[in-house]
């Protein structure tokens, strides 16, 4: 669009990033604390904590990535 | 004597890293600043929406699907050659194939029974297409070799599109124009407003000059803008007047300039130095191969794929009834009838974040590998490479275990299977004193 002043989108597509990026370093972080609580607590335990932690990671990610399509389109496409 | 030979490969690696880490300093972006950039190269196109190499009538055949067709060949091929000649014990390329059909069967059994296994070899394919699809994006053509777009194809196009957005909403422009003016005023609102920025090519109109942010040109180096003149000209198309001589003169000297394509003046780059390229042309460069999953509509279609599967899947273990009860059912209670049309609003938002998970991870990589290679450009790239990798196969796999997921609990029967094993039990505890 070419009403909408540079500045503006710019601002607004970092943004949108900053918080989306917020949102899943948090989430992330708190997954693998309670990861490596649950393998302090019972080391035998390991593979299957391995095994199950990514899909609960790359459900927090999503999120972020869905925030960082919204500021591409923002700056690329008006 | 051989320690003596691993000792000295080890300092010759030592000493080839060092020598690779400060070319690539020096010669990056970083080194541009002293004046020392002679491997930079310019900042490539990024466009979210794939670039067309040629158009048949109205279809527009663009890069990514190039890739697709490549990746579709290479599973094919692949999987091809695993299956003849199969073995019991497995060795090779079957081997690899079983590895993964036997990783997605144990995690269907896991999660959903037997329902699921009818699924599994769609799962599979779904799989090894994103993973192969990510992965050709990656191979070193991927990206850089392409063809070059002239300053008038790319005008052209855009002012094509400009006109058809118009014509098709005429609210943007209110008054009744003509198409010539139109055109007219669409060219003038593009040289006004357009911050597009340019690579010049060599005579050869193949290698694009290094030095790259000091190279790129702006429109206003290769047309020469008259505010003054293209201001008027806006002003006296939006009020319907005729244009006078000089105005038309001046298009005439546009059209002329946008035809040839070339540099016409020196300019100061950003560094503050004056960079020489007068008569050399300019254009984009619009590359061959881009990952098959970097393009919306690709991985839009996967999605769709996906979440249909899931329904029938839904409707082969429960019935037509049985599913849509699910949705819309009078019998389960009142909280019944307001959850359900969440549900179905959740089936929606698997098809979005379907879509954009893949792709956004993907593109997002790409976009960090081409601005990561800007900065070191030998060395940058390699961590996120090894990154890039990671993420492909993982984004294929979550794409592949979340069908499975949502298969399985769209297939599970929340009403009748408490009862159900409930009254199973019962009868089995009432059998055992007479078979006694």
């Amino acid at each position: 669009m070419e009403t909408m002043p540079v500045s503006l989108q710019q601002l607004a597509a970092g943004i949108s990033i900053g918080l989306g990026a917020l949102g899943a370093a948090i989430g992330v972080g708190i997954i693998g604390g309670k990861a490596m609580e649950a393998l302090g607590r019972n080391p035998e335990a390991k593979d299957v904590i391995q095994q199950s932690i990514i899909l609960p990671i790359v459900f927090a990610e999503a999120t972020a990535i869905y925030a960082l399509v919204i500021s591409i389109l923002i700056i690329f496409v008006g | 004597m051989i320690n003596e030979i691993k000792k000295n490969s080890k300092k010759i690696v030592f000493v080839t890293i060092f020598i690779i880490a400060i070319t690539s300093l020096l010669g990056g972006a970083i080194g541009e600043i002293f004046g020392l950039g002679f491997a930079s190269f310019p900042f490539p196109l990024i466009s979210v929406a794939p670039e067309t190499l040629f158009s048949i009538g109205n279809y527009n055949f663009s890069n990514t699907t190039l890739t697709l067709i490549i990746s579709g060949i290479i599973v094919v091929t692949l999987g091809f050659f695993a299956t003849r000649k199969m073995k019991e014990v497995p060795s090779g390329l079957q081997n690899f194939f079983e590895v993964v059909f036997d990783l997605f069967a144990s995690l269907g059994k896991s999660f959903g029974g037997k329902k699921i296994t009818k699924l599994i070899p769609i799962v599979v394919i779904f799989f090894l297409v994103i993973v192969t699809a990510n992965y050709v994006g990656l191979l070193p053509i991927a990206g850089s070799v392409g063809r070059i777009e002239s300053f008038e194809e790319w005008f052209h196009h855009n002012r094509d599109e400009r006109v058809e957005l118009v014509q098709n909403n005429s609210s943007i422009i209110k008054s009744g124009l003509n198409a010539k003016e139109l055109e007219e005023l669409v060219t003038v609102r593009i040289l006004l407003n357009s911050d597009q920025r340019f690579v010049a090519f060599d005579d050869s109109g193949i290698i694009p000059f290094g030095r790259g942010e000091q190279q790129k040109v702006s429109i206003s180096n290769i047309v020469n803008l008259d505010i003054g003149t293209l201001n008027s000209i806006e002003n006296r198309l939006l009020k319907g007047e005729a244009l006078s001589n000089g105005e038309q003169d001046y298009l005439h000297k546009v059209e002329e300039q946008i035809h040839n394509g070339v540099v016409v003046q020196k300019f100061e780059s950003a560094q503050g130095k004056t960079v020489d390229l007068e008569g050399k042309k300019v254009g984009l460069l619009i590359p061959f191969f881009r990952a098959a999953t970097t393009d919306i509509t690709f991985t839009l279609s996967l999605a769709l794929l996906a979440v249909l599967i899931i329904q029938i899947t839904g409707i082969a273990s429960l019935g037509f009834k049985g599913y849509g009860a699910k949705f819309i059912s009078f019998k389960r209670g009142f909280m019944h009838l307001l959850v359900g049309p969440l549900e179905f609003i959740g089936e929606l938002a698997k098809i979005i974040s379907f879509t954009f998970r893949l792709f956004g991870n993907i593109f997002a990589g790409e976009i960090l590998l081409v601005s990561m290679s800007f900065l070191l450009p030998f060395l940058g790239a390699l961590p996120f490479m090894a990154l890039e990798f990671f993420v492909g196969v993982l984004q294929a796999f979550v794409f592949a275990l979340l069908m499975i997921v949502f298969s399985s609990l769209a297939a599970e029967d929340h009403s009748k299977s408490g009862q159900h094993e409930q009254n199973e039990h019962n009868q089995e505890r009432e059998k055992l004193p007479s078979s006694v």
